[in-house]
Order: C-alpha cells, then sequence, then structure tokens
C-alpha cells in the first residue's frame, strides 16, 4: 500500500490567539507561505504558489481593510480575479488557524459563526501534474463589500465557469452515500465507524457547459459532521500509518449533506 | 499500492450472442459458476451456491424456468432467508445475454436494446477494511420483474433490496460517485484531460456506508452500455470493466461497470 498521493504533500499549521489586528493574519501568513512555506511574495501582501512547470500560479492579495477586516482575492496565473473577497475578526480578538502547504492556504477564523478564507489547487493525481488549465478554487466568507457570501457552506467554491476567464461559486463534488434520497452522506459506517473521503474539485470543462472533476484537495479530507469544529484526530491513511487531520469550522460544513472538511495538522 | 480489495473477486464474463431459450443462460451461468478457481457449487434442480468465503459467508440461488423467454430466480442468505425472488424477461427476438460471475455476486443482463437491459444480480458486499462478519445482512439483489412477472417500479442501476433494519426492501443502496446535487455536476470526465474518471461502489443500509460491491465501478454516462475498458487498478495493474445499462436514481448520472477477464 501506499500513503494516498493527496494526502502526501507537505504541510504546515499555525494556530495565533487573540487576533485583534488583521494585520497580524498577515504577517502570519507571510511567515507560514513564504517564510517556512516555498511560496513567494511578489508584492507586499501578496502570496504566490510555486508556478508549475509550465509557469501556472495562483495568488492571494491580502490587505488591511480595517483592524478587523481582512482583504482576501485570488487570482490566477492569466490575472483572472477567482473572487475578491474579505474575512472579519472580532474587535476583541479572534483565533485564527491556518492551514497551509505547497498548493493550499486554508484560514479558519473564530468566530461565532466561523469565517473562511482559502486558496486550493487541485491534486489531478494520477492524472498529469501540470495538464488542467485552471485547477483552482477559492473563496471568502464575506465580498469585497464586507457583506456575507452567499452559500457559505463546504461545497461551495469559486471555480472556473462555463465562460472562460470567469469563475464562479459552483457546488464542488458531493457523495451521496446515504440508502435514500433523503439522508445524502452519513459518513458513518454501519458498524458505527467514521468514513473518509477525499474532497474533490471541479470545474467547468474547457468548450462544454459542464462541470467535471479535477481531482482531489491536498491534505483535505471529508468526515461526517458529528465531528465538531476544532476536533483532531488521527486517521490511518495506509497500512500503519495514521495522520492527524483538524475539523475546520468556517465553511468546514453543509447541512444537507451533513459533512464535515477536516484538513491536515500533523 | 495494492489491487483495492473489492477487486480480487474473480470475474468471470460470457455472451450469449443469440439467446433463444433462458434455459441457455442457467447453462452458461452453471459453466462459469462452476469453473471459477473458488468454485460455485451446482447442487441440482436450478440451485447455485456461492462459495464459502474466508469468512463463512454465501449465498445461493435458485433458477426455475418459466417460458422460453422468462426466468425466476430466487436468492437466499447462507441462513436460508429469501433476499429476493423475482424474473426476468429476455426478448423474443434472439438478442444478447450477458452473464458476470464472481465468487461473491453474479449478474445476468439480457438485452433489450443497445442501451437497455432486462436484469437480475445479486451477491454479497465486501465489508473491507471492516470485519466481513460485523453483520450479517451483507447481502444484495434485483429482479427487473416481481414473481407476477410486473416490471418494479425503480430498476435503476444501485435501486436494489438489501437490509432496511427490518427486512430486505428496495432502496437507493448504491453511492459513492462524487456528485453534485441538482445538475451542477454532471460529468465524469476529467476537466483536464476529457479522460473518463471511475470511483468504487458503495453500498449502504439504513443510511450508513455498508461495504463496497465486489467488481463494480461507477462511470461517466457519457461511456457506450457494453464497451469494455481497461482501467487502471494499481500501479502497472490493469483490469477490463464492461459498462452495463442503466443510470441509478435521482440526482448524478453515472453508469456501472463489471469486472470482465
Amino acid at each position: 500500500m501506499a500513503v494516498p498521493h493527496f494526502l502526501d504533500w507537505g504541510f504546515r499549521y499555525l494556530s495565533t490567539a487573540g487576533i485583534t489586528d488583521v494585520n497580524t493574519i498577515i504577517s502570519d501568513l507571510q511567515s507560514e507561505l513564504v517564510t517556512n512555506g516555498d511560496w513567494s511574495e511578489p508584492s507586499a501582501g501578496v502570496y504566490m504558489m510555486n508556478p508549475s512547470t509550465s509557469g501556472k500560479f495562483a495568488q492571494i492579495t491580502t490587505s488591511r481593510v480595517s483592524a478587523t477586516r481582512m482583504q482576501f482575492k485570488c487570482s490566477d496565473y492569466l490575472g483572472n480575479t477567482m473572487y475578491d473577497g474579505t474575512v472579519d475578526i472580532n474587535a476583541a480578538g479572534s483565533e485564527v488557524r491556518y492551514f497551509t502547504g505547497e498548493y493550499y492556504c486554508y484560514i479558519d477564523v473564530q468566530r461565532t459563526t466561523p469565517e473562511a478564507a482559502f486558496l486550493i489547487r487541485s491534486d489531478p493525481y494520477p492524472e498529469p501534474e501540470d495538464m488542467d488549465t485552471f485547477p483552482y478554487c477559492c473563496w471568502a466568507f464575506r465580498n469585497s463589500a464586507g457583506t456575507a457570501t452567499a452559500n457559505n457552506t463546504l461545497h461551495y467554491s469559486f471555480v472556473m465557469g462555463a465562460t472562460t476567464g470567469t469563475y464562479g461559486a459552483f457546488q464542488q463534488c458531493n457523495y451521496n452515500t446515504g440508502s435514500d434520497n433523503t439522508v445524502y452522506f452519513s459518513g458513518l459506517s454501519h458498524s458505527g465507524a467514521y468514513m473518509f473521503l477525499p474532497m474533490w474539485m471541479a470545474h467547468y470543462r474547457s468548450g462544454t457547459a459542464t462541470l467535471g472533476p479535477c481531482g482531489r484537495w491536498p491534505n483535505t479530507l471529508m468526515g461526517p459532521d458529528l465531528i465538531a469544529a476544532g476536533t483532531e484526530l488521527d486517521i490511518p491513511v495506509d497500512t500503519g500509518v495514521t495522520q492527524t487531520f483538524k475539523a475546520i469550522g468556517a465553511h468546514g460544513t453543509d447541512g444537507t449533506w451533513n459533512t464535515r472538511l477536516l484538513l491536515r495538522k500533523a | 499500492m495494492a489491487v483495492p480489495h473489492q477487486f480480487t473477486d474473480e470475474a468471470a464474463h460470457s455472451r450469449l450472442a443469440a439467446c433463444t431459450d433462458v434455459s441457455e443462460i442457467e447453462t452458461e451461468f452453471a459453466a462459469l459458476a462452476t469453473g471459477l478457481t473458488d468454485p460455485w457449487t451446482d447442487s441440482g434442480g436450478g440451485v447455485y451456491v456461492s462459495p464459502v468465503d474466508a469468512d463463512g459467508r454465501w449465498f445461493d440461488l435458485t433458477f426455475a424456468r418459466q417460458s422460453a423467454t422468462n426466468m425466476d430466480v430466487k436468492m437466499r442468505t447462507s441462513a436460508g432467508t429469501t433476499v429476493l425472488q423475482g424474473r426476468f424477461q429476455k426478448p423474443a427476438t434472439n438478442d444478447p445475454v450477458d452473464i458476470f460471475v464472481g465468487n461473491h455476486y453474479y449478474d445476468i443482463e439480457a438485452w433489450l436494446t443497445t442501451s437497455s437491459s432486462e436484469r437480475a444480480e445479486g451477491g454479497i458486499v465486501d465489508l473491507y477494511p471492516e470485519s466481513q462478519t460485523y453483520y450479517d445482512q451483507y447481502y444484495y439483489c434485483i429482479t427487473h420483474r416481481t414473481t407476477l412477472d410486473a416490471a418494479r417500479a425503480n430498476v435503476a442501476r444501485g435501486y436494489v433490496f438489501a437490509w432496511d433494519g427490518a427486512a430486505y426492501t428496495q432502496d437507493n443502496h448504491w453511492w459513492g460517485c462524487p456528485e453534485g446535487r441538482a445538475t451542477t455536476y454532471d460529468t465524469m470526465l476529467s476537466a483536464a484531460t476529457g479522460l473518463p474518471l471511475f470511483f468504487h461502489v458503495y453500498h449502504s443500509v439504513q443510511n450508513a456506508f455498508a461495504g463496497r460491491v465486489y467488481n463494480y465501478l461507477w462511470a461517466t454516462p457519457e461511456l457506450t452500455p457494453w464497451a469494455t475498458f481497461s482501467v487502471p487498478v494499481d500501479n502497472g495493474v490493469n483490469y477490463n470493466f464492461m459498462v452495463v445499462p442503466r443510470v441509478p436514481y435521482s440526482s448524478g448520472v453515472p453508469r456501472a461497470m463489471i469486472r470482465v477477464p
């Protein structure tokens, strides 16, 4: 056996408590992605993924809108804006959890209603590493005006749409595993054990009106929403190999699909 | 890497190119099933017993010819409980019939057109990596028609009889491919390459995962029924799978594929 390819990426995890100014988030991202990761910072507050062999990448532009609001704008290597959004923290301070790796950056802001911002490049394995034109998805809890983005649930993200160059918020791949048509995903074995599945990304196929799969989220699993946000689990990923995953609070569930997102922590 | 556990079942397949009488189907099924390395047992009288696996699991089938075009099939558990009894019919014309048999399953597809069939299928699911015996109701079965020859209300692929906590009832028991709600996700062709992607077929009972179906895969609906694909199942290992008709119930429109030699 072997560790599944989509779970075999480098990773970092950081939690910073009591953040009262989003400049701390911006500097934390610089530390996690650039100083300790392999992203670059072409200009202040702009964090760019390591380009692929053909030069494809996506990047995050961060800026301080106010002490409690940070811009999180994602764009691809062609200059297409994927989404220009924001996230808020509490004026009294919020814990922010950062899950990062070579091809992903997921921010889980701890508030009464947690807020998410992320940029992810899918792992297309076993398809060729650099074949997909638009293997990126992103999200931000709020739009640029600070209003909550519609469909703040796990399965939505901004991906390439049917019109080339235009990204839109579309549902990603769900697993309908119930034995009727009202219970979509129990995430449980009949024995009562948790079941975990890959989180698949999809985008519109070039020149078609169909949304097709384009690989798995790196270092990410989908489990049942019985798992509380913040829970850490050691999950077997190969014979004799476990990895530690942490349940996401922001954008981490979907009430219809009963799912919970988990990202690798250790 | 390793070949996924549910593909370790043997896979036999035969096509009767011009079946004139359903008795030919039983004869061919018997030849395939008893010819496996770990063979079924022909108990006589149309009764065939699947091989007892390492965990003591097995089931039996009873074939009963009703007419040249109508076959009755009954599937029972190892405890003698009937999972389902029903029938399938073949057209009066001498159309093909495909028969798939493994150690834990069978499927008979009597062609109606080049894209649809009447079928009878059933088997035991693979509970790996959990204990194969953590519960006893690991059977599934479907026949296109009832014992009164009425077509069942839903014969979509995956809409099988399985345990509901009290009895074997028909429901939408097979899932597992990633899909979108509504119509937003409607292909399993790779967005990057356009190549078809394949996914495990999960069985569910009482709204919980309850194993995988031996030697089955979900495939994208663009694939043509009866086409055969060589699918990589491990590093350097490919198995052949044949697309069979009928799409699953409800959202998502994948097709099923069954392993062939």
